[in-house]
């Protein structure tokens, strides 16, 4: 595939910072709070302060109040020159990163700082306190106004019960099994038990029978087929390439990037009208078009992993093998770091290390690029980091300098 | 410490359509056991939800139309985790999509009288009428004999 001439802000960012709280099922803190302990760190790790700080670029979905406002009161950030934010579930992490880029490419930023934070955990969301009452596909009210009119009424309602149809086909048109998905769910623990700062670590690693064993959630999918949830924040500073250059730590380079959306990526009830194959197909292909690193160069991936199916869809829309040959990539260890065929999510991914909507899979890639993970890649000098291919998504390609 | 109570805990009852200006008479028809979906006159595709314009040909030119009532299973899943209170006397739980006979369109949909280990991809099924309300009935499936 011919380069994409007309993007021409390859190399012209880079990630010169990263910050994260603790990750629990319960902290007693607000996501301001939260989110404040990770955009500081990210700002201290890139050797900055926070008046040096003159962009944002933010992820706006769900319970969320740290507005610009509250960055500029509350934490001490001011005076942006340039800022953002993204919108969607899991499809809009990396987008965050790439609108970063846009900003310190043109000239309107040098150094932006990107976050999300979560009360998310279990402890937070089920409890009598203010933001609680249960998760938000828990919280309806009892006239529907949306397209939820159209699925909620039937018992279809939360994430892990779309995704276990789209799984169910899945399934069906290609012949990928639940043995595929162990795959994924085995992977990402193996990697979460190597890292002491994820939650699902100290529960050890799990083996094909604890898999099995595990409750049906919603079937095809089971409990160890389901990203956990968490109260945790992450930060990173997004820097003009030339100034990154010059700070304290090695700079993680944003090579190329790119976005997709299309009818196929909306919602349960007219999911089916579109053809689904396509998925995010299209974000793979313009991927590569933007970058001159090709997908067999990539040393470890970063996919959004809020169910297991959903990686092995994802290493097919970005290119890594063929539409319906995910499960068969998946075999033999491959996701499996630090040798692997493709390590994935080497600090435990949303289903073992913790789930910041993605975010964390940010951090642990500008990791793997400075040579600083618990799983660490050898030779690891460029790798892909890609938001959930069932919402309006995007990806984006690091490399070391 | 323990903030206040919450103003968002579930809805103890099921969740039910408000019908809308683009999508009254669609919940009309079902009030009156009747499966209706509108169909572009251009391009005759059939659509499903409700909405004001064809998203082909941006037609306006929507005419309701009666639905035979029959399609197959596309895709489903067994839910075991009820999420709203209303479910919880009904798990485990078999929803699916229902690709329906008159074409490329389809509607997520509930599944009963049927034993959730029984269901499959492309089994024959035929719509059945829930009244949930006063002023809504949901368009449920069954299994058909093909």
């Amino acid at each position: 595939m011919p380069k994409n001439k007309n993007f021409v802000v390859n190399d012209k960012a880079a990630v010169t910072g990263i910050g994260q709280t603790a990750f629990s099922s319960g902290l007693n803190r607000s996501t301001l709070d939260m989110a404040a302990e990770a955009i500081l760190k990210a700002i201290a790790d890139a050797g900055l302060t926070p008046k040096d700080i003159d962009g944002v670029s933010k992820y706006s979905f769900g319970l969320q109040e740290e507005t610009e406002n509250h960055l500029f009161q509350e934490i001490g950030l001011g005076n942006f020159s340039f800022y953002a934010e993204q919108a969607h579930g899991g499809g809009a992490y990396a987008a965050v990163i790439s609108t970063a880029a846009i900003g310190v490419a043109s000239g309107m930023a040098n150094h932006v700082i990107c976050f999300r934070s979560r009360a998310r955990g279990r402890k937070s969301v089920f409890g009598p306190g203010r933001d609680q009452g249960g998760r938000p596909w828990e919280k309806v009210s009892a006239r529907l106004t949306g397209h939820g009119q159209y699925h909620v009424p039937f018992g279809l309602m939360s994430p892990v019960q779309e995704m276990a149809c789209i799984a169910r086909r899945y399934m069906h048109d290609y012949g990928v099994t639940d043995d595929h998905f162990a795959n994924v769910a085995i992977a990402t623990r193996k990697h979460a038990v190597a890292n002491p700062l994820s939650m699902m670590g100290v529960r050890g690693p799990i083996t094909r029978e604890d898999y099995r064993q595990s409750r049906w959630i919603a079937e095809p999918l089971r409990l160890l087929d389901c990203c956990i949830e968490t109260d945790g924040a992450t930060a990173v500073v997004v820097s003009r390439a030339d100034l990154a250059r010059k700070m304290p730590r090695k700079p993680a380079v944003i090579h190329a990037f790119a976005q997709d959306t299309k009818p196929a990526h909306y919602t349960l009830s007219d999911w089916w009208r579109w053809n689904r194959d396509e998925m995010a197909l299209e974000l793979g292909r313009r991927l590569w078009a933007n970058s001159e690193i090709k997908a067999k160069d990539i040393k470890a991936a970063f996919l959004y992993d809020h169910f297991t199916p959903m990686v092995l869809l994802a290493l097919e829309d970005l290119g890594f093998c063929k539409r319906g040959e995910g499960g068969a990539f998946s075999e033999n260890g491959a996701l499996e770091g630090p040798h692997g065929r493709l390590p994935v999510n080497t600090h435990g991914g949303q289903l073992s290390e913790a789930f910041i909507h993605g975010f964390n899979n940010i951090n642990e890639a500008v990791r793997q690029i400075r040579g600083d993970s618990t799983t660490q890649v050898p030779r690891c000098n460029a790798v892909i980091v890609a938001a959930a291919s069932s919402d309006p998504t995007g990806a984006f390609i690091l490399r070391s300098d | 410490m323990t903030l206040p109570g919450s103003k968002y805990g579930p809805v103890a009852t099921m969740p039910l359509p408000e019908p809308g200006w683009d999508n009254y008479k669609f919940w009309d028809y079902c009030k009156q056991h009747k499966l209706y979906l509108q169909r572009c006159a251009k391009c005759r595709n059939y659509w499903y939800y409700p909405r004001p314009l064809c998203p082909i040909d941006q037609s306006r030119d929507m005419v309701w139309t009666e639905m035979s009532g029959k399609g197959t299973v596309w895709t489903y899943t067994i839910a075991h985790h009820p999420v709203l209170p209303a479910f919880a006397k009904d798990v485990p739980l078999p929803v699916g999509v229902i690709k329906l006979a008159e074409g490329d369109v389809y509607m997520v949909g509930r599944l009963m009288d049927v034993r959730p280990q029984d269901v499959s991809i492309g089994m024959p099924v035929e719509v059945t009428w829930f009244d949930a309300s006063d002023d809504i009935s949901l368009p449920y499936w069954k299994p058909r004999k093909s």
